[in-house]
């Protein structure tokens, strides 16, 4: 008897210590939730069943008769799990594709033990209903069973799409984006450790990306390397085509292409800013417009990721001008100056480096008439809802500069059609043209600054036409 | 023999040193806070995706930890009270709980399902050195007098109190007043629900080309609720109808509830009402002019309207449009009712009660008029404390509506108006273990019907029956079985729990035997 209390106590006491050596989780972590697929930035290899053109089950939708199908309306589809989000309360979102189209299943009902059968590549038969929140189309109130099959999506390459009406075809669909740049990263709550919001550019459009915590949690790859990118950064992305009021790609894989490194001796925007004026400056930064060459000079609007530089007629060859397109990287070697309120930089000379980005449209409408608002000069930048209030031609010539004043919120502010910048063969010179006091506009352009803000305008949109009351053609 | 139970013993004290999570002994403050030692404490806080209100969280815990540099509180940022909840509970089983939490007292209700996991907080309240307003607090806080009494109601389980409210807010209607009169109706300062089903039938007249007329637009949804819970809370409260008892009996399957949700799925059905859950937030649908009628928090005032400070839809989509305030509608105009809702705080009990007292002491320093009227002015929120509301900062404040579109937002003061103005009509629900579950439950029932009126079902006894079938049983297995709330015991936990039985089986068996022996001997 003895022995076996012996040997039931020794079975307890091991019994015990693996009781207490598991499950040592730390403090705030839901223990129920499903780890993440790690391997989502090791896409496998490509494979695709044996049959692509394998007929779905009976009753089953193909892509097509899915995408048709109203919302709300009952649908089955036959579909392979691309990646999850983690299980939680029984319920799981998954990303979802065939060969044909995607599908975003949100909040399936599922154990946590078949949570674990949803691995990349598995093919599962979804029944639920069509439903659409924030221009994302999913699925909703699902239920699936497991079946033979796996396939794993490659990327779909969709950047020559982005902007267009036909991106969103490839909704929730695996997708890249190739060459973008970096603009702004910022955490959800400003806290590390939850969701990530990416804002990137391609040719001077932003796009809004994310790194969805509950896809691709803080000890994933695309986690870890989305939190070292800097703004400029050029960076290839995988994600999935996610839609909230618009594309926002939750992103699965980033690439950085080239990083945004100032070259040897060369100033960071603050640097530059903080130069007394009349001392040599060295700047990095990408053409955005120039004003028509002359006499071997050219007059830049350059900006970087930082801030922006108003270059005065710049030593330049007729054969360099034509090299000085939007978007391309120029190194500038001249003089810190002011002029009336302008900083420039004058005296310089360039050359082209390798790169290229057009900036995005920053919206200053409320600093206008704040002390803020100069820290933007130079840059492209736009003015929303502003009244137009009087428009004159520079001696009171068509074909001239034109004086644009706008007014917001009561106060006056006076614009201007630079022609050099935008001759009047230029759409913006022609809508300039036919305004009338009254008219309601949103405004673009480069804040340049004479005695004050005098906007070098290079585009107007006319939200509301006053029909009465024209504007004057000239001052008498 | 003697060897056996030297070694029953040791077995014992070795068991003992494993147990995960520890039984504490409740809570006694103690005499004196000990600042000769260093404490480092928790808080899970919540925020509604607003940046400035976690500035304002850093600040205060800042400013705290000025006064009393042995305490350091690390912040945990939340944007949503359900993941608090679970991530609580889930620590509550590994012992490992925050020092104080944000948390709603539906919650908290389930937390004391373990023994004094939660403080009783009715001495600490009114401890000379300690309580609130406290000799020996180093702040100025408020006195328990100072507590506003009907939000402190909300916080009180029978007479204990087991959470303090932090903020109040309630819900509003934020209404489109020009489609509203391109209608032909006038707002009435009480909206009825029979005016809001009227005006948003109205507003699904189409012209030829398929555009809604009111907006010219192929979307409109004139009627938009964002929390079904409280919707469906508030209507039966309103009816006067059963929902829950203090007893935790759920009388939520009763004749009302069919009325409300018939008129619901009528509604859902031709589209012209809808939630959250299924068509996305109120206030985008607002601010893009395809919605007239958006009910939200107090607390979501600040998403308002076109002008709102916080816009979530790109600017070319914008309808400019003049946003009118109102309080929810009614059944009976001159009976008023809203619900109450906002963060509440809750302190957990830890071993050692100085920790305890340290956290009750950061906790206290929220009441303090500085964070109240900051953390109250980001949104719709009103403070809890008389001495906050009455303080002439927030009086000033109050009175500087509409002086700009930031900090004074027309419609973020007029809705936090709307709750000063109507704190007597507001209520909350029943609080006992299962409650949050009701509360979702509730919701669901809307959302299902809603979606069922979309998708053309018939929604008649059979669909009624299997609906509220689903509901109880989803009710009865929290309120029923503690299990579905804590998670089933580990396999091998069970298995140490059952060694343990046998190992006192044998041992007494063979003490009985031994014992027969000696005696035949």
């Amino acid at each position: 008897m003895k022995k076996i209390i012996a040997i039931l106590l020794t079975f307890v006491l091991v019994f015990a210590f693996a009781a207490c050596t598991e499950e040592e989780k730390p403090a705030g972590n839901n223990v129920n939730e499903v780890e993440n697929n790690t391997e989502l930035n090791k896409p496998e290899e490509n494979k695709p069943e044996e049959n692509k053109t394998e007929a779905k089950g009976e009753g089953v939708m193909t892509y097509a008769e899915y995408a048709a199908a109203e919302l709300e309306a009952p649908v089955v589809i036959e579909a392979y799990v691309q990646a999850t989000q983690s299980w939680w309360d029984n319920k799981i979102t998954v990303y979802a594709q065939d060969e044909n189209g995607a599908y975003f299943i949100y909040e399936m009902a599922c154990s946590e033990e078949d949570a674990a059968k949803l691995v990349k590549g598995a093919k599962i038969k979804v029944t639920g209903y069509k439903a659409e929140w924030a221009g994302e189309v999913e699925i909703i109130d699902a239920t699936f069973e497991l079946l033979e099959g796996n396939w794993v999506a490659e990327a779909t390459d969709v950047t020559s799409l982005l902007g267009t009406e036909e991106l969103i075809a490839n909704q929730n669909k695996f997708v890249s984006f190739k060459g973008m740049t970096v603009e702004n990263i910022t955490y959800k709550n400003d806290e590390p450790g939850d969701d990530i919001y990416v804002d990137v550019s391609l040719n001077g459009n932003l796009y809004s990306f994310c790194i969805e915590r509950y896809l691709t949690d803080p000890e994933t790859e695309v986690y870890k390397t989305v939190q070292t990118l800097n703004k400029g950064d050029k960076v290839d992305i995988e994600g999935f085509l996610y839609w909230y009021n618009g594309v926002n790609t939750h992103m699965t894989n980033v690439t950085v292409v080239a990083k945004e490194v100032k070259g040897e001796g060369v100033m960071t925007y603050a640097e530059y800013a903080a130069a007394e004026l009349e001392t040599p400056v060295v700047i990095e930064a990408y053409v955005q417009a120039t004003q028509s060459w002359w006499d071997n000079k050219i007059t830049v609007y350059a900006q970087d990721h930082d801030g922006a530089y108003f270059i005065y007629e710049l030593a330049c060859s007729e054969e360099d001008a034509a090299k000085l397109v939007k978007g391309a990287k120029i190194k500038v070697t001249g003089h810190k100056a002011e002029w009336a309120g302008e900083v420039e930089i004058i005296d310089a000379t360039f050359e082209i480096l390798e790169g290229n980005w057009i900036a995005p449209v920053t919206d200053v409408t409320a600093l206008l008439g704040t002390e803020e608002l100069i820290a933007s000069q130079n840059k492209f930048v736009s003015f929303k809802g502003m009244t137009v209030e009087n428009v004159t031609y520079k001696n009171d010539e068509p074909g001239d500069d034109i004086y644009v004043d706008v007014s917001l919120n009561g106060a006056t502010y006076s614009f201007c059609i630079e022609r050099y910048l935008t001759d009047p063969e230029t759409d913006v010179y022609k809508t300039v043209q036919t305004l009338k006091t009254g008219d309601k506009v949103d405004i673009e352009g480069f804040l340049y600054w004479y005695n004050g803000v005098n906007t070098h305008i290079t585009g107007v949109t006319v939200l509301e036409a006053e029909a009465e009351a024209p504007v004057e053609e000239a001052a008498e | 023999m003697k060897k056996i139970f030297v070694l029953l013993i040791l077995t014992i004290f070795l068991l003992c040193g494993c147990h995960g999570a520890k039984e504490i002994n409740s809570f006694d403050v103690p005499e004196e806070f000990d600042t000769s030692k260093q404490y480092e404490i928790s808080f899970w806080a919540k925020n509604d995706t607003n940046k400035t209100q976690v500035e304002i969280y850093k600040k205060a815990i800042a400013d705290f930890e000025a006064l009393y540099p042995n305490i350091k509180v690390n912040l945990k940022p939340y944007t949503d009270y359900g993941r608090i909840y679970s991530d609580v509970i889930t620590n509550i089983a590994t012992g490992t709980t925050p020092n104080i939490c944000i948390t709603y007292p539906d919650h908290v209700a389930t937390y004391m399902t373990g023994e004094n996991n939660v403080v009783q907080l009715n001495t600490l309240l009114t401890d000379k050195k300690y309580g609130l307003g406290g000799s020996e607090v180093k702040f100025d806080s408020p006195t328990v007098d100072e507590m506003i009494p009907k939000f402190m109601e909300e916080c009180a389980f029978g007479d204990e109190y087991y959470a303090l409210p932090f903020v109040r807010s309630t819900e509003a209607c934020y209404i489109n007043k020009e489609f509203v009169e391109k209608l032909g109706y006038e707002i009435p300062d009480v909206l009825t629900w029979d005016f809001i089903w009227e005006v948003s039938e109205a507003a699904m007249a189409k012209d030829a080309d398929g555009n809604f007329k009111v907006n010219s637009q192929k979307t409109m949804i004139p009627f938009i609720y964002k929390s079904t819970d409280n919707m469906m809370i508030t209507m039966l409260k309103q009816k006067n109808a059963g929902y829950s008892n203090e007893n935790g009996e759920i009388l939520i399957f009763n004749d009302t509830t069919q009325e409300i949700l018939d008129t619901v799925g009528k509604h859902a059905g031709n589209r012209s009402f809808s939630t959250f859950k299924i068509s996305s937030y109120p206030g985008n649908f607002l601010n893009r002019g395809q919605c007239i009628f958006a009910i939200d928090s107090t607390a979501g005032a600040t998403w308002m309207g076109t002008k709102a400070p916080n816009i979530d839809v790109p600017e070319e989509e914008l309808v400019e449009f003049e946003t009118t305030v109102r309080p929810i509608p009614q059944y009976d105009i001159n009976n008023p009712k809203m619900i109450s809702q906002g963060p509440s705080l809750c302190l957990f009990n830890k071993e050692d009660p100085q920790e305890v007292l340290a956290s009750w002491l950061f906790m206290q320093f929220l009441l303090t008029n500085e964070v109240q009227i900051s953390y109250a002015s980001t949104e719709g929120y009103v403070p809890v404390t008389e001495k906050a509301q009455k303080s002439p900062e927030y009086l000033d404040y109050l009175s500087k509506e509409g002086v700009d579109n930031e900090y004074y937002y027309d419609i973020k003061l007029k809705a936090t108006k709307l709750l000063i103005d109507n704190t007597d009509n507001t209520f909350v629900t029943p609080v006992f273990n299962g409650s949050a579950t009701l509360r979702n439950e509730a919701g669901q029932l809307i959302e299902s019907v809603s979606k069922s009126a979309r998708r053309k079902e018939e929604l008649n006894d059979e669909y009624y029956k299997k609906l509220y079938d689903t509901t109880k049983l989803n009710v009865d297995k929290v309120k029923g079985d503690d299990k579905a709330e804590l998670g089933e015991m580990p396999f091998v936990s069970s298995l140490l729990i059952w060694g343990l039985v046998t190992v006192w089986i044998l041992l007494f068996g063979y003490i009985v035997l031994n014992t027969l022996r000696k005696r035949k001997k």
